[in-house]
């Protein structure tokens, strides 16, 4: 993406279908569409040339084995005639990856940089290929490059932290050119910047620490502490500004004079974390009080998201940590959060956190904490270290609203289930209200099965737990074992587990299957032979929804269900991969409902971690 | 088999003070200035061998050290060369003289020194205290010195000696460094006030004067300056500058600190496009002009050149206190050095990340004298003889291959002797005959030889009585020896004299006669082509009958020890010879070069054996390619058909039984392999004959390791070891007891005081 040299109101986008676009910024406008017809990875244009693009591309693979990441790619270079019929010349090819490609002010050099080389093109009216600059090698793997505005030198960015000044744009330093290079970053560089009168380079990487060097005497000045890994650092013309783009989907603009952050865009956070190490194992709840959007943010964090403003509203650290880089090459593991809850009134939280890096002891945190109405934040009030000696497979709570009968039960692998409640008695004579906290009052197992869900029922009376394929239930006041329903004729682990709201039905999926039970005669209502991947109850009406994904179509079908029938109400197919999906309630001043059908909005995360929400006949895209 | 693995022997090589490459228009040399006053002349061509050593003398260091080799003829010279053709002839025969070395001392003599006796030939007192600087000309006609007294005095260099003829006095500071403009009519200096003075040589004044930095105060000390082609001045400052000044109006043109202490050396290249600094935090820094000119406003005034940072290296462990460059030869390189004791070369190429060569810091002239059957071992340092018995282990009574422990040392090593010499001059030679009996030692000076006694008060030491010697005369002044070695026999002594004549003397138990000089052998003492030669390596076989000696000219004869006549004069190699020993039990001779060559030569039927014949010009390339050259050649006794050659850091096993088996097979020879630890176990099962073992012997002999080696795969031929590090010797005992000693570059660094860097990230 870049600015129109010869027109600053326009701004052209290359894209991997292959085109590119001009639009108009200011009014949103498309003005007029390039179709290359080959995927792009980077372009640039020359202000003296303005139906030039230099384009990189992808070489498509002949033969299997270069699947790797290492893919080839060659610079190709674009000039439309007047009909818009490109013609097309190609510059130059490596096996490797693009890493760079700049300009120099003037427009004389292109310098582009793969994964190990960086080649120099002069670029004449008539003449593109008289070429007579050798091909660099760099002594490791590139990782940016950037051209000094003014002397004739260009800095490159390397995997092990080194920025390199390599002298080699003037004719007499081609042959041997000096090298210079400093050392900062331990870690990758990610992007290189200099300010337009070239007295200060910017760089930035995964230390979270954007370095800012004065070239001519070395001098560096650092602004730690910025939350995240910087992908990008740009730098406004004027010098007034840097823009810096980090890794947790947030863009920070800071003033150049105090290097205080003039404002901040935020994005959903997960989308950028490791996904096999780092779960979204939350998956979207919805937080009573405001109606905010939980979920994983970075691993140790979970970040509150308004979907109808699209914007993320708070981040709470359930594991604290201090924010340092890895030392060597191996990563450091993280907390992650594995399960979130929320009472139904909205003043309490519970989190369940773990660590496991495979050296030191696990650790397993069930956390209580409550809404602080000062502050708008959840405070910390009571913290259980290994509530079961296993992983927790699920968090539930009682949906009353009083304190007292406000209970929180888990389950886990280790065959148990736990029921935690309010420890009020004990201490009450001494120790002030406020010193409440949350004890376990009740261990419950069923013979030696795995409990895999549980569930409240809606009043709050029942309480049921899925074993592998034994739903049991239990009076949830006497925590008496009341009845157990078993599964036949198959024997599939139940996966999710679910009351309906306002009628007498259970709902629990397997692996393939889809049962329907009736609480009042303690049979099958019916079921249905689906893939159901995520089961959600609408909070506001009986229907619940049954999410199945198609990995082959890349395709989600979403079945909306009223339990009495085995015929779905509807059925709306999304083409994404759902990865998380919730009801969400409506605004309240959101009245234009034409109907009743949909009480409530359907928010989804699909495969990319982008927020979809689905009303009644639009998908609106939140991201 | 079993090895004595010794590392009792505490040789500590000085600190490097100086380095000097010879001038271009001559051979390439490189001189090196030790603390002790020794100075080393390495040969860069011939794979960095170290070709001599000056030794040092008590009271004397090496401050500074310069070759001088003139190329112009001087207004003196008129009187030999009036005619054209005459002043043609006079350049000749200057142009094929050897270059000259002088070195400065800090007890304030400049020495002129003889290359090929390895003695002074002159000293002058400079009058100003320690010399701390030194410099010639351009055109190798003067030569100046910076002193502690601030005098910045010029000599004129003649034939025999130096001339003062100006003193530029300055009575403020000491003269730290100086550097020659390039038409040689100015000297810039830099003194320990800050200054950096330039001079104008024929009016005695100063012209300029720039001041470094100072902090809070204090005098900065201009430890080092450069002038380069383009005038530019560079200073290295005791703040870590280093400084780029206009040669012309004496202003500051660019300030790196680029070293956290002082800067000690300079170097830079010919152009004037490269200038390396170091110093006290041991970096190396590399700065290289790049040209400067803005793109967009193409200002002819402001293109002038920039000085840019390359980089750096860290590579040596203590302070760099020299460094010489070189770029006329095929690698273009600098080789640097500083109380870590060993030079290291640079190559230009790629620095600072390419890869660089440690010399070795083991002298080729053996320090080690071994009595085999006695079990004795004798050491010589620069002025003391050390003598030990060795120590036994306790046998295992079966062997179990794979967990040969290290075996016990019942009885431990023994100092025996230890006898300090006096005399001003350190030890160049030692020997200790094969029964113990005698002892010759031998500086610059005297030869000495002693009669060993048993001490009567204490069984344990021995004593030793001085037996009366003649004196030897070279040039009318008394002589020592440059090498010395007793027959197996215990009857003779070979000296090599430092006139490179050999003389063969008798040794006579009745202890009042005086020993009798047998012979005397004048062949190396000729000169070849002009040039004198140093004696290199002398070898006396097994039955004492032959004597192999080589010299730097390459040359190598064998003498009969019987009839006092030359043998043979043996065919000339390529490259120096870096030992010579004879086979144990027949009369070959075994040459190893500097090229890592090496051949048997067959002394009765005065050729090449028949293995050397065929294949010592087709060595394995990894084995020629070893980064140390071959230093020596042993044999165990019982396997009459393999050899072991050693280098610096590896031992070398050659069996060429299997080459001969072999004939047919073409690359067997090309086989080379490490002697790895987990494939010798292995190996050892294989071939249970030729099992080794070792017994290493610490200081603190309670320690013991083991092991050890041989594989007898059938192609493998050559089998290198580099389990040992910095040899000083590898010899047989006995049968299967083969003796190491080592002495590794760790426990010399050890004895360094701390060094200033400490690394303080990721470690």
């Amino acid at each position: 993406m870049m600015l129109n040299p010869n027109d600053p109101l326009q701004l052209l986008s290359g894209s991997l279908d292959g085109t590119i676009k001009v639009w108009k910024y200011s009014d949103v406008e498309l003005l007029k569409t390039y179709e290359f017809g080959i995927p792009i990875y980077r372009m640039v244009i020359l202000a003296s040339y303005p139906d030039r693009f230099f384009v990189v591309t992808g070489i498509p693979c002949k033969n299997a084995s270069c699947r790797g990441k290492q893919k080839a790619q060659a610079l190709l270079h674009f000039r439309f005639d007047k009909k818009d019929q490109p013609e097309m010349h190609l510059l130059c090819k490596s096996k490797s990856m693009c890493t760079g490609l700049v300009t120099s002010p003037d427009g004389e050099f292109l310098i582009i940089s793969f994964l190990r080389t960086i080649r120099i093109i002069k670029i004449k009216l008539n003449q593109q290929k008289g070429q007579k600059w050798p091909k660099y090698t760099h002594s490791s793997n590139i990782s940016c490059i950037a051209i000094h505005p003014s002397k004739p030198y260009i800095s490159i960015g390397d995997e092990y932290g080194k920025i390199t000044h390599m002298y080699c744009l003037k004719e007499s330093q081609i042959q041997d050119p000096v090298k210079s290079s400093v050392h900062w970053h331990p870690h990758k560089v990610n992007s290189l910047a200099f300010t337009s009168d070239g007295t200060y380079l910017l760089s930035g990487g995964e230390e979270s620490v954007l370095v800012i060097w004065q070239i001519e005497t070395g001098h560096t000045q650092f602004l730690p502490r910025l939350g995240s890994e910087i992908r990008s650092v740009t730098i406004s013309p004027d010098q007034t500004l840097y823009a810096i783009n980090l890794l947790d989907n947030s863009i920070k603009i800071l003033s150049a004079i105090n290097l205080e952050i003039k404002q901040a865009v935020q994005g959903l956070k997960h989308a950028q974390v490791d996904a096999s190490i780092y779960p979204l194992s939350t998956g979207l709840v919805i937080e009573p009080r405001n109606h905010l959007v939980v979920l994983n943010g970075l691993p140790g964090t979970i970040q509150f998201y308004n979907p109808h403003s699209d914007r993320h509203v708070m981040e709470h650290e359930v594991s604290q940590r201090t924010m340092i880089s890895r030392a060597f090459e191996k990563d450091i593991v993280y907390p992650n959060v594995n399960h979130v809850s929320f009472s139904s009134n909205g003043n309490w939280m519970t989190t369940v956190d773990s660590r496991e890096d495979g050296e030191t002891t696990p650790e397993l945190y069930l956390k209580f904490w409550k809404f602080d109405p000062n502050s708008q934040t959840y405070v910390l009030n009571t913290r259980i270290d290994n509530p079961h000696s296993k992983a927790v497979v699920s968090l539930n709570f009682h949906p009353g609203t009083n304190d007292t009968s406000l209970s929180v039960v888990t389950t886990g692998l280790d065959n148990k289930f736990k029921v935690w409640k309010i420890n009020s008695e004990s201490h009450a004579s001494q120790v002030s209200k406020d010193s409440i906290s949350w004890v376990c009052k009740f261990v419950g197992s069923y013979r030696q099965y795995t409990p895999r869900a549980a569930a409240f029922s809606q009043d709050g009376s029942i309480l049921s737990v899925a074993y592998d394929s034994i739903i049991t239930l239990w009076d949830s006041r006497s925590n008496v074992l009341r009845d157990v329903l078993t599964l036949l004729p198959n024997y599939e682990s139940i996966k999710h587990l679910a009351f309906t709201n306002n009628s007498p039905f259970l709902v629990a999926t397997t692996q393939n299957y889809l049962y329907v039970w009736n609480l009042l005669t303690c049979t099958i209502w019916w079921s249905h032979r689906t893939e159901a991947h995520h089961l959600v109850v609408d909070p506001k009406s009986t229907r619940f929804i049954v999410a199945s994904n198609c990995e082959k179509s890349q395709e989600c079908r979403l079945f909306v269900f009223e339990p009495q029938t085995a015929i779905p109400v509807m059925v709306h197919t999304v083409k994404d991969i759902v990865k998380a999906i919730a009801y969400f309630p409506r605004k309240f001043d959101d009245v234009s409902s034409p109907s009743n059908v949909l009480q409530s909005y359907i928010i989804y995360l699909n495969q990319n971690y982008d927020m979809l929400m689905i009303g009644e006949n639009f998908v609106e895209k939140v991201r | 088999m079993y090895i004595h693995r010794c590392r009792f022997v505490e040789y500590t090589p000085t600190a490097i003070n100086a380095l000097a490459f010879t001038p271009l228009s001559t051979q390439p040399l490189l001189a090196c200035g030790r603390a002790n006053g020794e100075i080393e002349i390495w040969n860069p061509t011939q794979r960095w061998n170290l070709e001599k050593i000056i030794p040092g003398a008590k009271n004397t260091s090496v401050e500074a050290l310069t070759w001088v080799h003139r190329t112009i003829i001087k207004e003196s010279d008129s009187c030999y060369s009036q005619t054209k053709e005459e002043q043609e002839e006079f350049l000749k025969t200057l142009l094929n003289k050897p270059p000259r070395l002088f070195s400065a001392s800090s007890n304030g003599l400049i020495t002129e020194w003889d290359t090929t006796l390895l003695r002074s030939k002159s000293s002058t007192n400079s009058h100003g205290g320690t010399v701390w600087c030194m410099s010639t000309n351009h055109a190798n006609t003067l030569l100046a010195v910076g002193c502690d007294d601030g005098g910045l005095r010029i000599f004129d260099i003649i034939d025999d000696g130096l001339i003062l003829i100006k003193n530029l006095m300055r009575n403020d500071a000491k003269v730290m460094a100086l550097a020659w403009d390039n038409e040689d009519k100015f000297i810039v200096s830099g003194s320990s006030d800050s200054n950096i003075i330039k001079w104008d040589i024929h009016n005695a004044r100063i012209m300029q004067r720039m001041t470094v930095d100072m902090k809070h105060g204090k005098d900065n000390i201009v430890w080092s300056i450069k002038i380069l082609k383009d005038g530019t001045i560079v200073s290295g400052d005791s703040l870590g500058h280093v400084c780029f000044w206009d040669g012309n109006h004496g202003t500051m043109l660019q300030k790196f600190k680029a070293h956290n202490a002082d800067v000690l050396c300079l170097a830079s290249n010919k152009e004037g496009t490269m200038v390396f600094s170091s110093g006290v935090d041991r970096k190396c820094n590399l700065f290289r002009i790049a040209d400067y000119f803005t793109t967009q406003s193409s200002n002819d005034d402001f293109n002038e050149n920039h000085w840019v940072l390359v980089g750096f290296r860290r590579t040596h462990l203590h302070d760099v206190k020299a460094m010489a460059l070189r770029e006329d030869l095929n690698d273009k390189f600098f080789v640097s050095g500083g109380v870590d004791t060993s030079i290291l070369v640079s190559y230009f190429d790629g620095f600072p990340e390419d890869k660089l060569q440690r010399l070795p810091f083991i002298p080729n002239k053996p320090l080690i004298s071994i009595s085999k059957s006695k079990k004795l071992l004798m050491y010589r340092s620069y002025n003391q003889i050390k003598m030990w018995r060795l120590g036994n282990a306790k046998l295992p009574d079966s062997w179990k291959l794979e967990q040969i422990p290290n075996l016990d040392l019942i009885e431990p090593q023994q100092a025996i002797l230890e006898m300090t010499l006096k005399g001003n001059y350190h030890l160049t030679a030692s020997a200790l005959s094969e029964d113990g009996e005698w002892i010759a030692v031998s500086d610059i000076e005297t030869v000495k030889i002693f009669k060993v006694q048993n001490d009567p008060s204490n069984p344990d030491r021995i004593c030793v009585k001085k037996v009366k010697f003649p004196k030897i005369l070279v040039n009318g002044s008394s002589a020592g020896a440059h090498h010395l070695m007793f027959t197996l026999d215990g009857k003779k002594l070979v000296i090599v004299n430092i006139d490179s004549s050999i003389i063969i003397t008798e040794l006579d138990d009745n202890q009042h006669k005086e020993i009798k000089i047998l012979h005397q052998f004048y062949e190396h003492a000729q000169p070849l082509d002009g040039n004198t030669s140093v004696i290199t390596s002398i070898a006396v076989s097994g039955d004492s009958r032959w004597l192999a000696v080589g010299d730097l000219l390459n040359r190598i004869n064998v003498y009969n020890l019987e009839t006092f006549k030359l043998h043979s004069t043996l065919p000339k190699f390529s490259s120096t010879n870096t030992s010579l020993a004879f086979y144990p039990s027949k009369p070959t001779l075994v040459i190893t070069l500097s090229s890592n060559e090496f051949f048997l030569y067959d002394i009765e039927s005065q050729k090449l054996d028949d293995w050397s014949l065929t294949y010592s010009k087709s060595l394995p390339k990894t084995f020629l390619n070893l980064e140390n050259r071959l230093v020596g050649c042993t044999f165990n006794p019982i396997n009459s058909d393999a050899i072991i050659l050693w280098g610096a850091n590896y031992l070398c096993l050659i069996d060429f039984d299997k080459c001969r088996k072999e004939k047919g097979h073409q690359p067997h020879l090309a086989t080379c392999t490490g002697w790895r630890e987990n494939s010798k176990y292995k190996a050892i099962e294989q071939a249970p004959k030729q099992n080794g073992l070792t017994k290493k012997r610490k200081r603190d002999k309670t320690e013991k390791n083991i092991k050890r080696v041989k594989t007898d795969k059938k192609i493998i031929n050559f089998q290198l070891v580099f389990r040992y590090r910095s040899l000083m010797c590898v010899d047989f005992i006995e049968p299967n007891t083969m003796i190491v000693v080592e002495r590794p570059f760790a426990a010399i660094l050890e004895n360094l005081p701390p060094s200033f860097y400490k690394a303080q990230y990721g470690s």
